[in-house]
């Protein structure tokens, strides 16, 4: 015990606020992932298995910010991916207009909201995206001084507001007035702007900040790079390159869009890093760039890489590591605990890596894939192949959907006659391949939960087969005529500029709307972690079209993840038919369900405050996948 | 309303329990239809939605078609007994796919009393008047 006390200490004085903050026994939630381990577990147990059904509504409130972009003259579709933060005994959040809300735990009365006032055009993305926000605060906060506790938020155009968390007030110390510009860095290969999507990382006293950027539009971009800067003023501290500055003439990317994770107890910083550009050919960047599509342990100190593992050889699927690991200790047979952590995948494999070294703990073999490509381009022989757990998706295709077949007089069966489909890792190619799993997965940038108590993985999954085809350029620009190529995101068309292809990419529908293959379309699953061993496996989501809601075995696309609770519950959104729900972790049983404005993209966050749990949902939707958006902050909790 | 044949209706002494569970049942779908239209959240405004308010305003007008036409055809009564009775199982279907358990349940009433009252036949005593 005494030793334990020592370490518990000796940490907080080598770590700082952050590993205060993650010490905490409040059941805060107090970053993007719940906390800086991005298990997504909180120790709250009111709510239980057996009190569940009892949920009400105990608050909710609208932000207004919301635009189905439908009109020519006003803002672009909004998509709200934004996890509430409950920390400071308020509840903020952001949402698609960059706007920050403070908001009353208990009441949902909104205490102050800061807007940035940035023009609503996006510049990058082609909807106005937002995945929440940032909290850092002083190791022993001054009373009545103003940032010593600080929210910030990334915009769209690729700027990070500090705002003081008491007040909504800029912290006029922190960049420019209160804003940092990241796009002062943005210098080589600058064919777009910069635009953060998802908050900046948090830890000791600097914000690791990603990017997002149009990595379809352009074979040569700009180089993937992560900026760590001082929280109060935000002078840059570092900045790590993905890309090996001699490649810069080909290729970029390889960028970090989504959340990070941080082991406080050995001072590492986990990065999921994306893969380089153009997304769809590989031709001009056979060099070895080992941090492209790859994991990897930075020293957030320095932002020296301590070890890297690359998920994907030589990437030509879009296969972006797109979710923040989540740290745990795996306990081994003879009582020993190795650290660990898991990474999710738009593949579907879940890596699981000793996070001090890199090396996997459960067996990865390097396995011969599909070499096929077009001219110009060379596959790599293997991809990594976990053995266990087992993928969240099947290796081949589902087969033809029967039904879909049938309704649109064999479409289906004559398209798929067409395709290329050598099953996992399929080249694109000029007939057109079959991609799956394909770029949206698998799994999202939500990533999976854990419940360290038991160490049991939960992480939902979307079975979604999607059509890669390479045009030759020639093509492209007769097809694309007369369009700004170079921006070109519309009807799956992506320009791929300075490439000798363009690229087409679309769901493998047919002309009815209905998936060509076989169901489920979505998945929720289980694990032990201990053993790597699937505990249970269900269809998740429900399908909805004219207001019908298709059968529970079909399951349904899913953005957004789940989080775990103590008592033994898992809640999630995610799910395409506006439902959230809450899941008996150990059965996989639905125990509650309400019905939202729109699909809630966001994971949910719980808290406890004054004695009493709550569950909270942005409920925002995500118009690539169902034309339903809303501006919905909902709070569950007994009565 | 409504054994598919007319024969024998007004001697059974209309209108019958049955024929009064029906009309209920679907006066009440159809109320629920309307209102799940508007304001039932997740279904509102849909094309299901509407199609179960057509649905089962069809089976109404069916129902009043079968009361108020005394020298119907009997042609005609079986094509529209048949046409009925597909409507209260497609009526139910669909509210079983737009999760509206209600409707499904007042679907299924009604389609019970419907095939009571047209094929159990009256007892001879309560022919006679």
């Amino acid at each position: 015990m005494i030793v334990a006390r020592t370490a518990f200490l000796l940490a907080l004085v080598v770590a700082g606020p952050a590993v205060a903050q993650d010490a905490s026994p409040t059941q805060d939630w107090y970053t993007f992932n719940g906390d800086l381990k991005a298990d997504k577990y909180s120790n709250a147990d009111q709510i239980t298995p057996q009190n569940v059904g009892q949920l009400r509504t105990a608050w909710e409130v609208h932000t207004g910010d919301v635009s189905d972009g439908k009109n020519p003259n006003g803002p672009k579709a909004s998509d709200w991916g934004a996890t509430p933060l409950f920390v400071n005994n308020t509840l903020y959040v952001s949402t698609p207009f960059d706007r920050i809300f403070a908001i009353e735990p208990d009441t949902g009365k909104v205490r102050w909201t800061f807007d940035t006032k940035i023009k609503l055009v996006d510049p990058t993305q082609g909807e106005l995206k937002n995945r929440g926000l940032s909290y850092w605060q002083a190791a022993s906060p001054v009373a009545g001084q103003a940032c010593q506790k600080i929210v910030y938020l990334g915009t769209m155009d690729g700027k990070v507001f500090a705002v003081d968390a008491d007040s909504g007030q800029p912290c006029t110390s922190f960049g420019q007035n209160g804003i940092l510009d990241i796009n002062q860095w943005n210098t080589v290969n600058n064919k777009w702007p910069l635009s953060i999507l998802q908050s900046p990382t948090v830890y000791k006293n600097q914000l690791f900040i990603g990017w997002s950027g149009q990595d379809w539009t352009q074979a040569v971009q700009p180089p993937g790079s992560l900026f760590a800067v001082d929280a109060q003023t935000g002078k840059l501290n570092w900045k790590l390159d993905t890309i090996p500055p001699d490649l810069d003439p080909k290729t970029g990317t390889s960028n970090v869009w989504s959340s990070m994770t941080v082991d406080a107890e050995n001072n590492l910083l986990f990065i999921p890093i994306s893969s380089p550009s153009p997304d769809y050919y590989g031709g001009d960047r056979q060099a070895p760039m080992p941090l492209s599509t790859s994991v990897t342990a930075l020293n957030p100190d320095t932002g020296k890489v301590v070890w890297s593992y690359q998920i994907v050889h030589h990437d030509i699927w879009d296969y972006d590591t797109n979710a923040a690991p989540v740290l745990f200790d795996v306990k081994q047979a003879d009582g020993t605990t190795v650290p660990a952590l898991i990474q999710s995948s738009k593949m579907g494999f879940l890596f699981v890596l000793n996070r001090l070294t890199g090396k996997p703990i459960f067996p990865i073999e390097e396995k011969p894939v599909p070499q096929d490509v077009v001219d110009g381009d060379k596959a790599s022989p293997t991809q990594p192949w976990p053995t266990m757990p087992e993928a969240t998706t099947q290796d081949k295709f589902p087969g033809i959907s029967k039904l879909a077949d049938v309704l649109s007089g064999g479409y289906c069966s004559r398209t798929y006659a067409g395709l290329k489909d050598e099953g996992r890792f399929t080249p694109p190619s000029l007939q057109g391949s079959i991609a799956f799993p394909a770029t949206v997965g698998g799994v999202e940038w939500g990533g999976g939960a854990l419940d360290p108590t038991t160490n049991t993985y939960v992480v939902n999954s979307s079975d979604v087969v999607q059509i890669y085809k390479l045009l030759t350029r020639a093509d492209y620009d007769k097809v694309n005529a007369g369009e700004n190529i170079g921006q070109k995101n519309a009807n799956g068309y992506f320009a791929m500029l300075g490439a000798p292809y363009g690229f087409h990419i679309e769901t493998f529908l047919n002309p009815m709307g209905m998936p060509c293959w076989n169901p489920p379309y979505g998945t929720l699953s289980s694990y032990d972690l201990n053993t790597g061993k699937l505990l249970w496996k269900e269809p998740f989501g429900e399908v909805q079209k004219w207001g019908f809601y298709m059968p529970n075995s079909w399951g349904a696309v899913t953005i957004g993840a789940p989080v775990i609770t103590k008592s033994g519950l898992i809640f999630i959104g995610a799910s395409m038919d506006s439902r959230v729900r809450a899941i008996d972790v150990k059965s996989g049983n639905v125990l509650w369900k309400a019905q939202v404005d729109a699909p809630a993209v966001a994971m949910p966050a719980v808290y406890t405050y004054k004695g009493k749990e709550y569950v909270v949902f942005a409920v925002g939707g995500n118009s690539i996948l169902e034309p339903k958006v809303a501006d919905q902050l909902v709070a569950y909790a007994l009565p | 309303m409504t054994a598919i044949t007319s024969q024998g209706r007004r001697n059974a002494g209309w209108p019958r329990f049955g024929d009064w569970v029906v009309a209920v049942a679907v006066v009440l779908a159809f109320v629920e239809t309307v209102l799940n239209y508007f304001f039932s959240f997740g279904i509102a405004y849909s094309a299901g939605a509407l199609l179960v308010v057509i649905s089962t305003l069809l089976i109404l007008v069916a129902l009043v078609t079968f009361r108020i036409w005394d020298s119907m055809p009997r042609w005609f009564a079986v094509v529209l007994g048949v046409l009925t009775l597909l409507d209260f199982v497609g009526t139910a279907i669909a509210g079983y796919f737009l999760e509206a358990d209600l409707l499904v349940l007042l679907m299924l009433i009604a389609l019970v009393a419907w095939l009571f009252t047209a094929f159990v036949r009256p007892r001879p005593m309560e022919r006679i008047e």
